[in-house]
């Protein structure tokens, strides 16, 4: 018997390698051939490419996206959605006019402020995958001969004082990474899915439950007229749970969880991922029989993923996508705002306080760890291929560097690495691995003491812990569910959404320590000042994982410590409510 | 598949060109409180070949075929695809130099297939039940049932219970609708004079059945839909006395030429009061048809439009030559298969305007590649 185990696993040992070696073969030949077809009409377009007595392109950036990318979809143990595609994409970055005044950061009607791409042929097929380059190049050419008309015209009629330069002169690189093999195993996916949301059949009080697995591998291959040539093979797997309920009242409960892994080797296990399901589905039961708070003033921890959640809806958008396009329409402004486009309310804070004194923020893109945490955001090359560098934002709270894409701002003017884009997105500045890291830390039963004394000084019977937000972005769940993610934003009627977004997971901590999960609750006129009156911080570095635009080609991290705020505002949800079904679930009883 | 779109690499006036495949099991699985239980199942296969160029005066050209089957066996065997695809080629070059069209009234012929497209959108669309009772609705025929509404030798039915027609696959068959009901064949017009509208289970005054014509894409909700939508006619010429009538008629109304209308790629109408009560139907290909022998010349750049109601009136005479449209028909309940059945026809007038011309120049650059071969059309 033993031989006969051994020899099995030494077959499939030897076909496991074998596949590598073919999978690896198979994407140094994709590299050649897309290399040369982008080489080939790069070189063309540079010197050819031109319209009756018109401007040529200045610059010319190709970009392929050679991907597989997996969607799974699971509730109650059974499959709801399996789907494993293929695509390559090219995005193009063509600019015509100067590096001081192009076609680029300008938002036109409509267009703008998405990125075209085209889908290639996967079969590595030179002539066809070349032909669609040159179409593409011709409309995106033709397009930027458009823009920059319409761009000039503007500005003649505009006076914009101090206007940055439009686009930085990148300087040559060459990075080549070693190629992902697609090698995402569906099948093993969907066992995976199907075992973690069986437990929700003993939950019957989570009405409806949805586990997305995304499995994403994409090899970035980039070319431009600098002489820059970049490969990046990345992959990533994204399990995310939500869940929704109704509690006795009616109060739709929303709760979910999402884990993020950057290596094939990291992926839980079947036992593993069940019992996260279970853990999650546990703290949901007791959620919705939580008691309901009408409003609440006074001082909030938030802890774990709350806190990571705490400084991506703060401070990640405030540093992010800068600098801002011009818009020729100042609706079509505020509206991109609204979506959860925009940000960059930092962008003339350069030198002025942003957090307390004692912090010190860094984004370091060169990382994979922090202490003993592994961090996703990382990666050898940009989106621009540029070479990622560590930037210090803030040093004794005060903001001192901006994160920096393809565009300089009015004082930042050097390239730092942080060119991040994907297929259909504009590359700008975006963070990756970002550290808080603060001087005045106690240890978190401290920290939930200075919580207790604060309350007792104002007379208050109870503080508060966030532990989880909801995440405005969320792209997972049933509709019901997604609506729910959004709606918790919380408008609070008057329109603007809060900065920050509802919690979801909230505990009320009495004098002696004890804790009780409580609903009902959203925040109230929270700004990005908020980050100033933060009080004490604990000296915990809690990893927070997320994809920014929830995009799997755009994972990031947080590394960040709990952190008490002296007094936050809470007020109850506004929504409508709904009864809760008329008859118990099928599932109760059985 | 990839060999056979290798083909338009020999013509480099094809900008975009594609072979595409798709294959669709549907399973429908309904039960309802009154006893119904039903369990149907279709397979609709599609293949398309499809070729586009740009004219220098930026007007976009397309070209595309579809071949529909419920098995794999039963599309076309290569040759014919190939044969298709040098005959789409061919179309696009004469397209892409043909002259612009004027806007015109005048006689003119359907080809058998562009007559189906023709009744589905403007025909069609007013026959369904539920538009003659929605007070926002034109109701073109509400009122008008036991009156002559078409020339007395067309009929018109709607029969899903066919699934082929003379050995062609009909994608708007099905055995029950999306309300359960069992189908059947139901004649619209007969000789010319109103009888039934397409039923739903949402009951008209006078026709409180369903015949079966509630449909819908799922997650929507039902109306009533076309499936197999038939002209039939008791006036049957062979296509050369069709053009010899054409001829006739343009002497008569003293016109140097008329139109045949080759191929057409649907269009739309506008049911509702709010608007006028008109068609706009997309011709993708349009031939003259000169009176002094001449021989044909495409044009381009052309829509149909009119009013149905006066349209109807003008069709003089039809051929033999029956034939199917199959496509996808998009209404309130969403997307669902049709086909449309029918002769060309002869009509007295019709009146087509200039079409809505993208400004976009050709690619400034020639093709990367060169042609395999050199091709005699380019």
């Amino acid at each position: 018997m033993i031989t006969r185990y051994s020899r099995k696993t030494i077959v499939i040992g030897i076909i496991a390698a074998l596949l590598g070696m073919v999978s690896f073969a198979y994407a140094q030949q994709a590299g050649d051939v897309l290399f040369k077809a982008m080489q080939d009409e790069l070189d063309r377009s540079m010197s050819q490419l031109v319209m009756e007595n018109l401007e040529r392109p200045y610059f010319v950036s190709y970009t392929i996206d050679d991907a597989q990318q997996l969607e799974v979809h699971a509730n109650l143990g059974t499959l709801t959605q399996s789907n494993l595609d293929r695509g390559r994409y090219l995005s193009i970055d063509l600019r015509v006019g100067s590096y001081s005044l192009d076609n680029g950061n300008f938002v036109s009607g409509y267009s703008g402020f998405g990125a075209d791409y085209a889908q290639l042929p996967t079969d590595n097929n030179y002539d066809a995958i070349r032909n669609q380059i040159y179409l593409q190049t011709d409309q995106v050419y033709k397009d930027a001969l458009e823009t920059i008309s319409k761009k000039r015209a503007y500005l003649q009629t505009r006076v914009i004082a101090n206007r940055p330069d439009d686009f930085l002169k990148l300087p040559t690189n060459r990075i080549i990474d070693k190629p992902e093999g697609f090698d995402l195993n569906k099948a093993k996916f969907e066992e995976l899915a199907k075992a973690a949301t069986d437990v929700f059949r003993d939950y019957p009080d989570i009405i409806s439950s949805d586990l997305k697995i995304q499995g994403a591998i994409a090899n970035q291959y980039l070319l431009n007229s600098n002489g820059t040539r970049a490969l990046r093979g990345d992959r990533l797997y994204v399990f995310d749970l939500s869940m929704m309920g109704k509690a006795a009242d009616g109060e739709d409960i929303f709760d979910g969880d999402r884990i993020i892994y950057n290596s094939l080797a990291a992926i839980p296990s079947i036992s593993d991922l069940t019992a996260w399901a279970k853990g999650n589905a546990d703290r949901m039961s007791k959620l919705i029989k939580a008691d309901t708070l009408e409003e609440y003033i006074g001082p909030v921890v938030f802890t774990a993923d709350a806190a990571g959640e705490f400084f991506r809806q703060l401070f990640v958008r405030s540093i992010s996508n800068l600098p801002q396009p011009t818009y020729e329409n100042e609706q079509m402004a505020a509206m991109i705002g609204r979506v959860g486009g925009g940000g960059g309310e930092f962008a003339e804070k350069l030198n002025r306080r942003v957090l307390p004194a004692s912090f010190t923020v860094y984004d370091d893109p060169t990382i994979s760890k922090v202490g003993n945490s592994s961090v996703i955001g990382g990666y050898n090359v940009d989106d621009a291929g540029n070479t990622p560098q560590k930037v210090v934002l803030v040093e004794n709270g005060k903001l001192v560097n901006l994160l920096i894409g393809i565009s300089p701002t009015k004082k930042i003017k050097d390239a730092n690495g942080h060119a991040r884009g994907a297929v259909s997105k504009l590359i700008t500045a975006k963070p990756s691995n970002l550290v808080f890291e603060s001087s005045e830390k106690v240890p978190y039963a401290k920290l939930k003491e200075t919580l207790i004394t604060l309350c007792k000084d104002v007379e208050l019977p109870y503080g508060l812990i966030v532990k989880r937000l909801s995440d405005p972005n969320a792209s997972s769940g049933s509709f019901a569910i997604r609506m729910g993610s959004m709606m918790m934003r919380g408008s609070g009627g008057s329109g603007a959404p809060e900065a920050l977004s509802s919690p979801w997971e909230i505990y009320r901590v009495y004098p002696d320590g004890r804790e009780e999960p409580v609903r009902g609750l959203q925040f109230n006129n929270v700004t990005v000042r908020i980050l100033k009156d933060i009080l004490q911080t604990d000296d915990q570095m809690f990893v927070y994982n997320y994809l920014l635009n929830a995009d799997p080609e755009m994972p990031a991290s947080i590394v960040t410590p709990s952190v008490l705020i002296e007094e936050m505002e809470l007020k109850k949800n506004e929504e409508k409510i709904m009864k809760p079904p008329l008859l118990p679930s099928p599932l109760a009883g059985k | 598949m990839r060999e056979l779109s290798a083909i338009f690499k020999d013509y480099p006036f094809v900008e975009r060109s594609s072979v595409s495949m798709s294959i669709t099991n549907d399973n429908r699985y309904f039960v309802s409180s009154e006893g119904s239980s039903i369990q149907q199942g279709q397979a609709y296969i599609r293949m398309g070949v499809s070729c586009s160029g740009t004219c220098t005066d930026g007007m976009q050209i397309q070209r595309y075929e579809g071949f529909d089957a419920a098995t794999i066996d039963g599309l076309p065997a290569d040759s014919v695809v190939v044969k298709t695809i040098h005959r789409l080629v061919g179309e696009l070059a004469v397209l892409l130099k043909a002259p612009l069209a004027e806007p015109y009234t005048g006689p003119a012929i359907l080809l058998n297939r562009a007559t189906g497209v023709y009744f589905h959108e403007i025909f069609g669309h007013r026959i369904e039940g539920h538009r003659q009772k929605s007070e926002t609705e034109g109701q073109t025929f509400a009122k008008k049932v036991n009156q002559k509404i078409l020339p007395d030798f067309i009929s018109v039915i709607d029969d899903p219970t066919l699934s082929e027609f003379k050995g062609e696959f009909l994608r708007g068959h099905y055995l029950y609708d999306d309300q359960g009901v069992k189908t059947e064949k139901v004649t619209v017009v007969d000789n010319g004079v109103l009888r039934n509208f397409l039923m739903s289970r949402s009951p008209v005054r006078g026709f409180p059945v369903s015949n079966a014509h509630g449909r819908k894409q799922a997650g929507l909700s039902v109306v009533s839909r076309q499936g197999n939508l038939m002209i039939r006619s008791s006036k049957e010429l062979p296509f050369d006395s069709l053009l010899a009538l054409l001829k006739e008629e343009c002497r008569k109304q003293g016109k140097p030429y008329g139109l045949i209308f080759n191929d057409i790629s649907g269009g739309f109408t506008s049911t509702g009061r709010y608007g006028p009560q008109a068609f706009k139907v997309i011709p993708l290909l349009v031939y003259k048809y000169y009176t002094d022998g001449r021989p044909m010349e495409a044009i381009r750049g052309v829509d149909i439009v009119g009013t149905p109601l006066a349209s109807f009136e003008q069709i003089i005479a039809t051929g033999n030559d029956y034939d199917v449209f199959n496509g996808t028909c998009g209404a309130e309940s969403g997307s669902v298969p049709v086909s449309a059945i029918a002769p060309s026809i002869l009509v007295a007038s019709l009146e087509v305007e200039k079409k809505f011309k993208e400004q976009q120049k050709p690619p400034i650059l020639p093709p990367p590649y060169k042609p395999i071969k050199t091709s005699g059309i380019y």
